[in-house]
Parts: structure tokens; sequence; C-alpha cells
């Protein structure tokens, strides 16, 4: 299916060689004119999104726009701490997400070996039907899933947050991608040695998944530490709200200090900002397993 | 924490022993002393927006209850204002557990009032005491359906410096407000703002602007549209040139309740209500302005409107008795609060005279006793239309701000969407009786 | 069934859940509980809950009243519900291409072994760690007309002050632009994966035989990366479909509607009008459609690519 060429290469290597190293220096000064452009538009906001959160409130509001305060006023990030008990909204957010992140690696990691290494009536249906709840905007169940939390008695409670957070096709549809493109031999000579199925899948296809995992582990920590519209729902007391919640505290009913949005934001975006940075070399090695590739 | 994780189970079976309790304790009782004596703690969920600057005053005086009534105990609970209305409200009573107190704008105060969700509160308040238009606005066929605490009336706030720089009056009528912003539209500097963005705030803001034309909403019947008259269509109009010359922004980041715009000189004037003062005097104080009534057309009476959250108690709450008790207190009973919410802490006028009365050494000094004297006087409460409604007349401003219609194209848009609505309408009327 | 593989264990004779068939599906089943018990109780439930509401009127304070098929009735009618769809069609389909390339563009960008790739690479994607609503709340400062960020910038270039969010023309735009920027490093990193598991012998080979890097993207880069491509596609195709955040932070479907999109026509009639009813109708539209266009997005591909 590809169209690589398939003519074996000629016996010119001294000048290939030559021809792939010596990239000419226009060509690097466009590449890295272009890396700089990408940076500013895809970093910059955030920049003065930082740059924002350490403004007084008139200033962040000025027209024209300053770029770098003309007062720094590290005073926002302790009116954020003091007047709103952020730090325990930070770390609702990291139990929900966290918890969340490892059940649903634990759950959809079993789905997908299962959906895609056995075999058992329906197998393909369900994988359709588990497909199908991807489309469904969260919009459309909030009432419903409000009302069955409720029946569950999980309102404005940790099950509550974490729960219906874990099931997610996303997680199961990658795996699967990842157990269909693994050579079949380990598992079979496992089970020739008398391993059972449940043994094969946490004695070798989990360990295997670890760079999937780690991976995945990244989109769904991102996902419920940035979930906004489901906390609001099912919290009713402050003391579960979640970072998100937080930020939106500072709006007010005629006025809203958007300097201390910004220092909130910030705030909320600097742990996942650090784990995305530790985590990338495995998070794209990750990604490459999943077999995505043409 | 993982506590409550591990105990879910036993959290909801605990929860519904004791609301079962509670609810059997309540009914057996009548008024809230007796219920007292039952035994049974009783939790009211009090909720509201938030707005970090005024609930700190909230805050203390649910303290000082519960400090005192250790068998009433009030959660004060506060939501983003975004979705506060919509989302979080509503999905709370769609699964029966809507809080026992809570806020509700004029807008939605008729949904739940025609959904049996407000309970009557005449027995709380001396109505004599009261502004009667506060009182109709919340009263559907002679009952009242929540509690009025304040009133903040809509003026035309404007930079003393930019305008005596350019040597022009404060305009009074509409063909001084559109010759003033365009003189002063120059630069980065608009010559006005006003409500570019669709919402209720868009519509309140406007409402001045229609009435003093003459032109009404709804008719007196409230069951058609009024807004096919020529009155109606110049309002509209007037808006809709504001924006399309430029004289206007049609975008703004914040809300234009927020008076920051004519406090950094963005513009030379700004529609804004009440409680700019506060906001101008803490952010803004050395900037000079003045407040003037809206403009009139030409021989047009001067009117503006007021708004004001009112306090609504769930009907199909478990504990009504407790939460009238609660709201009493915290309007009419308490000695500080209401002072501290209408003047010591805010600018808010009540519609309760006596507190007027108790605050006239703030609302008597300029530039509160420019609205005490000035504005008030001419203010309408602000309408309690349904969304729907309030949706079709922000269709006609956007049409007229930002689609080229003419006002008159305008006002027919928004009626045609209004009496379709009117046409299926089964619920209290749209105009409060006076 | 296929028959399985005899081994030792399965030739002596042993109770019927030892066999590898019996195996197969108890294990099967058995893994799937948790996340299918999750998937039919927390999404599957709501689901039909939905679709129950969607056969009454509810205000969702009040009570609710049956109305059979009256919501759909009304729903086909509804030409501002058509106007929504449309805007987000335009939406989707402006939106989805723009992203393919942008991210593909910086994947490759970033595989090119230029200095600081790891740096650059968290830089791209730092926009993903923000969640839509605060993206939303910083680009609408920066799009202020006339003299936000973005304006002053274009000014640089002589181009005068443009009205982002206060423009029909401009507005569903000025969305484009924001979910773009935020969403681009998500799939960029997908591409990345994509391309460094393309074996560099092929390129070698290519450039051997004297082809250009132009010709090298389209022969090898290119179909190599077919199933990143689906999967890209896919997946940013029914993001779009369900756009709300942004719309509801910056512009409320406005001005005059220029961006009110299905999903947040659906919200205002559901939060802000009270009709439950009628919107779960219009939700139950909109999933069809989304099915549909699904599939066949699915099947087209599907005739070029192995599942």
């Amino acid at each position: 299916m590809s169209s690589a060429p398939s003519r074996a290469p000629r016996e010119r290597p001294r000048r290939a060689r030559r021809a792939r190293r010596g990239r000419s220096w226009a060509d690097r000064l466009v590449l890295y004119v272009l890396a700089a452009i990408s940076f500013v538009v895809l970093a910059g906001p955030l920049l003065w999104m930082l740059s924002s959160s350490l403004k007084g409130p008139g200033e962040v509001l000025a027209s024209p726009p300053t770029l770098f305060p003309h007062e720094v006023r590290w005073q926002n990030y302790r009116d954020v701490f003091g007047q709103v008990p952020f730090a325990r909204y930070m770390l609702n957010s990291l139990l929900v997400a966290g918890v969340v992140t490892v059940l649903a690696l634990l759950f959809h990691s079993m789905a997908a070996y299962s959906l895609a290494r056995l075999r058992f009536p329906g197998r393909d249906r369900i994988f359709l039907a588990i497909l199908m709840t991807l489309m469904v905007p969260f919009t459309v169940i909030t009432v419903p899933l409000f009302i069955i939390v409720d029946w569950l008695g999980w309102v404005d409670s940790y099950l509550g947050l974490i729960v219906p957070m874990i099931p997610h096709a996303f997680g199961i549809f990658l795996l699967r991608q990842f157990y269909l493109s693994i050579p079949l031999e380990l598992e079979e000579a496992a089970i020739m040695d008398g391993a059972s199925l449940v043994g094969v899948y946490w004695h070798i296809v989990l360990p295997l998944s670890r760079p999937v995992l780690a991976a995945l582990a990244v989109f769904f920590f991102l996902a419920n530490w940035n979930n906004f519209l489901w906390p609001l729902i099912v919290t009713q007391d402050e003391a579960r709200w979640v970072v998100q919640l937080g930020i939106q505290r500072f709006t007010g009913e005629h006025a809203t200090a958007y300097n201390l949005i910004m220092a909130a934001s910030t705030c909320a975006a600097l742990p996942t900002l650090i784990l995305f940075f530790v985590l990338q070399k495995r998070l794209v090695e990750g990604v490459k397993l999943t077999g995505l590739k043409g | 924490m993982a506590k409550q994780v591990k105990n879910g189970g036993l959290t909801r079976r605990t929860f519904m022993v004791r609301s079962l309790a509670t609810g059997a304790s309540v009914a057996a009782l009548g008024s809230p002393l007796r219920a007292f004596g039952a035994g049974g703690k009783v939790t009211l969920q009090f909720w509201k927006f938030a707005a970090e600057n005024d609930d700190p005053v909230i805050r203390d005086a649910v303290k000082r209850w519960n400090d005192a009534h250790p068998d009433i105990q009030v959660n004060f609970q506060t939501f983003p204002p975004d979705q506060y209305h919509g989302t979080k409200l509503t999905t709370a009573f769609a699964a029966k557990r809507g809080p026992d107190i809570f806020w509700i704008s004029p807008g939605a105060f008729i949904n739940y009032v025609n959904n049996g969700v407000a309970a009557p509160v005449d027995d709380i308040v001396d109505k004599s005491a009261y502004n009667p238009a506060s009182i109709a606005a919340v009263s559907v066929r002679g009952k009242m359906y929540a509690l009025p605490f304040e009133m903040e009336p809509v003026a035309l706030y404007y930079r003393k410096d930019v305008l005596g720089k350019a040597g022009i009056q404060p305009p009074g009528t509409w063909d001084e407000l559109l010759a003033a912003a365009k003189e002063l539209t120059a630069g980065q500097q608009k010559g006005i703002v006003i409500e570019p963005a669709p919402g209720p705030y868009q519509n309140f803001t406007w409402y001045p602007f229609l009435w003093s034309a003459g032109g009404e909403v709804v008719d007196a019947t409230s069951r058609k549209s009024a807004l096919r008259s020529p009155q109606a269509a110049s309002a509209f109009d007037l808006w809709g040139k504001l924006v399309r010359q430029g004289y206007a922004p049609g975008r703004v980041p914040t809300l234009t309740a927020d008076s920051g715009p004519l406090g950094r000189g963005e513009t030379a004037m700004q529609v804004c209500g009440f409680w700019a003062i506060a906001q101008l005097k803490a952010n803004f104080p050395s900037v000079e302005y003045g407040i003037v009534r809206i403009p009139t057309p030409a021989g047009g009476k001067p009117v503006t409107v007021y708004g004001g959250w009112t306090q609504m108690i769930n009907a199909l709450g478990k504990a009504v008795p407790q939460a009238e008790a609660f709201t009493k207190w915290l309007w009419t009973e308490d000695k500080t609060f209401p002072q501290e919410w209408a003047c010591r802490h805010n600018s808010k006028f009540s519609p309760n005279n006596a507190i007027n009365e108790q605050c006239a050494d703030v609302f008597d000094t300029p530039p509160y006793s420019i609205f005490k004297n000035e504005i008030l006087p001419t203010a309408r409460a602000e309408p309690r239309y349904p969304d729907q409604v309030v949706k079709a007349v922000g269709d006609g401003l956007q049409a007229a701000m930002f689609s080229g219609k003419s006002g008159e194209e305008a006002a027919a848009l928004a009626a045609g969407k209004i009496d379709a609505y009117l046409s299926t309408y089964k619920g209290a009327p749209l105009n409060p009786s006076t | 069934m296929a028959a399985s593989v005899p081994t030792a264990a399965s030739r002596r004779p042993q109770p019927w859940w030892r066999t590898q068939r019996a195996q197969q599906w108890l294990v099967g089943y058995a893994f799937l509980v948790p996340d299918v018990l999750g998937l039919a109780v927390f999404i599957a439930l709501p689901i039909l809950g939905a679709v129950f509401i969607s056969f009454h009127e509810w205000t969702g304070i009040g009570e609710r009243h049956w109305n059979g098929l009256s919501n759909y009735a009304t729903l086909v009618h509804d030409a501002a519900f058509l106007e929504s769809l449309k805007i987000t069609a335009i939406y989707t389909f402006t939106f989805v291409p723009l992203l393919y390339v942008i991210a593909l563009a910086l994947a490759l960008l970033v595989n090119q072994g230029l200095k600081l790739t790891g740096f650059l690479r968290s830089a791209f994607f730092a926009p993903y760690m923000v969640s839509l609503v605060v993206a939303s709340v910083i680009w609408s400062f920066m799009l202020e007309d006339p003299a936000g960020v973005i304006n002053s910038v274009i000014g640089w270039l002589g181009i005068p002050p443009q009205p982002w969010l206060g423009s029909t023309r401009l507005a569903l735009t000025s969305v484009i632009l924001v979910t773009l920027w935020q969403s681009v490093g998500y799939s960029m990193i997908i591409f990345l994966a994509g391309l460094q598991d393309i074996p560099a012998v092929y390129y070698e080979a290519a450039r051997i035989d004297g082809a250009g890097a132009f010709r090298r993207f389209r022969y090898i880069t290119l179909p190599l990366l077919n199933r990143t491509s689906v999967f890209v596609l896919l997946i940013s195709f029914i993001g779009a479909f369900q756009l709300f955040d942004p719309i509801f932070v910056m512009t409320k479907g406005g001005p005059a509607d220029a961006t009110t999109t299905a999903v947040y026509y659906i919200y205002r009639q559901a939060f802000q009008f009270l009709q439950l009813g009628y919107a779960s109708a219009l939700s139950v539209a909109l999933f069809a459609i989304i099915l549909v266009f699904s599939l066949l997005q699915l099947r087209v591909f599907r005739d070029r690519a192995d599942e």
C-alpha cells in the first residue's frame, strides 16, 4: 500500500552523505525563522497570560496592552490563594484527575485487551457501540447524568466527581489499536506454557503497554484537570471544587478581576506543563507504538 | 476525604434517613419557632452567584445567624455567574435538588413562579414600608414570590475632563447624544460605551431608551408585542447608529457593567449603573466624572430602569418555614446586614424606605445624591421577561448594530419572535400588575 | 468462533470453564465489565434519558409533560437550528483541514532536528495545557479592537485594526483561530510520532534517486502517515462538531448569532429557554448527524487503509 521505492540504494554513498548533511544555511535559516514564528504564535499568548498575572487590576485591561507589567504584583498570587481556598481546589483536582487517570488506564487496557485479543460473541458490535459514545456532546447528557448520579447518592462527593469520568471510548480505541499491532508470539508462547489469559494480560501485555499508557496518562490527566462543566454540576459545596471552578470565582457581578483570573490560570496550567515537560519523550514514544502510522 | 470515597454508600443512607426525619418533623410542625424544639438539625442551602467583592459581607451575616441558631444552619454557596442561572440552578432543580434559598434575576423570576417553585413571601415583609414598584415587580396576582432587596438605577456617566476639553455639554436629547458621541470619537477613544454583547444586560441598559421614546416591549395585556411602533423603531435605530457609525465599540472584552472603559479613558461616556460609583471610587479615584439622566428623544419623558436581584424561597424545599425565618432575619431583623448591603459596603438603594433613611449620610452626598434625587425617581423596575423575549429583543438590537438593519426592520424582527413565543405562553403575566 | 490451538492442557478432560473457548468468553466479558458498565451507566443511560426527555415538554424546574413527537415536528421546521448546523459545518470544514495542515507542518518542523527540539515541542504543546475556557479568556483580550495585541501586530504590517469579535464577518474566524491555537499541539504530537516511525532509509533511497523534498513528502511521508491522518481527522472532526466553550466565553453566539453552533444552540434551548425536551430532541438529531458523517468518513478511509 505504501509507495516506498523498492529499488535498492544505488552505489553512490559518498555523494548521498554529502547531500544529506549539507543542508544549506539558507534552508536552516528559514527553518529557524519558522520555528521562531511558531513559538511566538503558540507560546506568546501564554507568556502574555503570565505577564498579565502580575499586573494590577487597572493595567490588565489597559488598552493598548502592555507587554511587561509596570510594577510586578506578586500580591496577585497571594490573593488567589488568600481570597479563595485555591490550594484546596488544586488538591481536589489532583485527587480527581489522578484517580481517574489510574483507574481509566487500568480499565481501558483490560477492555482493549479483551477487544483486541479475545474472541467472544458480539465483540465487534460492542466495540462499535463503544466508539459511538464519543459522538455525544456533554451538554446533551448533563441533566440525565446528574439525575442518575443523584439517584446513586453521589452528588457533591468525590465519587460523583471521579467515577462518571472514568469510562471513555478514546482510551479503549487507542489501546486496542496498540494491542492489535503487537506480534502474537509472546502471548502464544506464554499460553503454551500454561499461563492463563489473565496472567498473559498482567505479566506480558500490560508491561509492554507502558509507553502507550504514559501517553494516555498525559491526555487523561489533562482532560480531567481542565474539566469544568461536570464538576460545576455535581458539586454543591466549595470544599469539593476543582481548579477550573476556582478560576471562575474571580468573576464578579459587575466587574471581574482579570489579573487574578490570569494568576489563577497560571497556577492551574503550571503542574500540567511540568508534567508534560517531564514525560514528553515517553509521550511521543507511546503514541508511536499505537500503530497509528500508515 | 478518603473517608467520603470509601463510605459513599453509607453517606447516602444517612442522608436519606436524616432528610426523612427532618421532613417529618418539619411537616408536623408549623412555625419555625416550634421546629426548634423538635430536636432535628436543619441545614438550609443558600445559593447565589459568585461576587468576591460582596460575598464576604454575606458570609459574615450567615455566620452570625449560624452562631445564634444551632438548630438551623445555613450553608452559603456561590457559583460562577455565567453558569449560575442556566446550568447550575436548572440541573439542580431538574434532579429535585434545588437550594432552599437562592437569588434570582428578574428574567428568571417568572419561570420559577410559573413552575411552582417560588414560595409566597408576603408574610415576611411589611409591604407598606416598601417601594410599591419593587413589590409589584415580584408579585403575581397579588402575592409576592420573592423578596426584593436592592435597586440599582442606570444613568449616563461621562468624563468631565474629556467633555470639558471639547467644550461639550452633557447630552440631554438623542440628537445631542449622537452629536457628542460623534465628536468625542477620536483615535483610540470612543464617544460612548453601550453594551454590544447580547444578553439580559444589553436589554436592561437599552430599556430606558425604548421607554423614553414611548415604546414598550409587550402591550398592556402581555399577550402581544408592542414593538411594531415608530417609537420602538427609533430606539433600535439609535443604538444601531451608535455602533455602526463607530461612536460606540462593537465589542468590549468585559461586560459594560464594568466602568473600566470610562475610568481608563477608552470612552468619553458610558451607560452604567449605581454600582459604578463604588467601582470608580476604588479603581479610579482621581478621575472626575459626571452623571446625568439617560438622554431622551425630543419631547420625551426622562425615564430609566433599575435592576436588582431578589431572594426566592424554594416551595419544594424540605424546610420552607426555616428558610422564611432566615430570609426575614437577613433583610428585616438583623441590625447590620441590610444597611451594610445598601450603603456601607456597596452602593445599592433599598426598596425598604427605612434602610434608605438609615443610609442618608451616604446617599445624600454627591455623587450618590444625584442618583437619589434625579435618577431614582424616574426609574422603572427591570421587566421580568423570560429569556425567549430577552433574546428576541436582543436579536433586534444585534440586527440594528451588526447586520445593517434599519430600526423598523429590527423592531419587526423582534416583534415577530415575541409574538410567536407569546402565542403559546401560558403563565403569569409578563407585566407586573400595579 | 475460531478453533483454538490444541494444547497439552486442553487434551485432558477438564471442567467446562477451563476450555480455551470458555476462557476467552469469560475473560473477554469480564475484562469488559468495568468500562462497559461505566459507559452504560454514565453515557448510554443518560443518552436514553435524553431520548426519553425528547418526547416531553420539560422546563427542568417544573414537571414533565408528554408530548410525543411534537418536539421532532418542530425541529424539522426550525430554521435557526438549521442555521446553527450550517455554522457548525462551516466551522468544522474550515477548522479540520487547517488543523491537519498546521499540525503536520509543525510536526515536520520539530522533526528537522533543530536545536532545542524538546523545548520547541513543549512550547508547541503548551497551549493545550490551558483549558479551552482559559484560552478563550486570554484570546478575547488579545483580539480586542482597536488596541488588542493582534491588532497592534497587524498594525505593524500596515493592516488597519479589525473588529475580530465585533463583526459577524470575522467572529467565526476568531473562534477558529482560538481553537486552532489551543489544539494544534495535540495533533502535532500524534503526527510527530507517526513521522518518527518512518524509517530513514526510505528517505535516503529517495534522495539518492534524486527525488526533491516535495516528492519525498508526497510519495513517502503522506502515504506512510495514512493511519495517523485518519485518526487525527476523525478525532478533530468529532470534536469540532461539538464546539462550545469558546462560543460561551467569547461571543455567546453573537454577534447576531453569527457564531451560534449546534451545541451552543442546544445549550441555549436547554438552559436559557428552559426547553429541556426540545433541546433533547435537537441533541438526538445532532448525534444522528455526527454518527452518519463519522461512519462515512470511516468508510471512505477504510478503502485506503486497513482497519
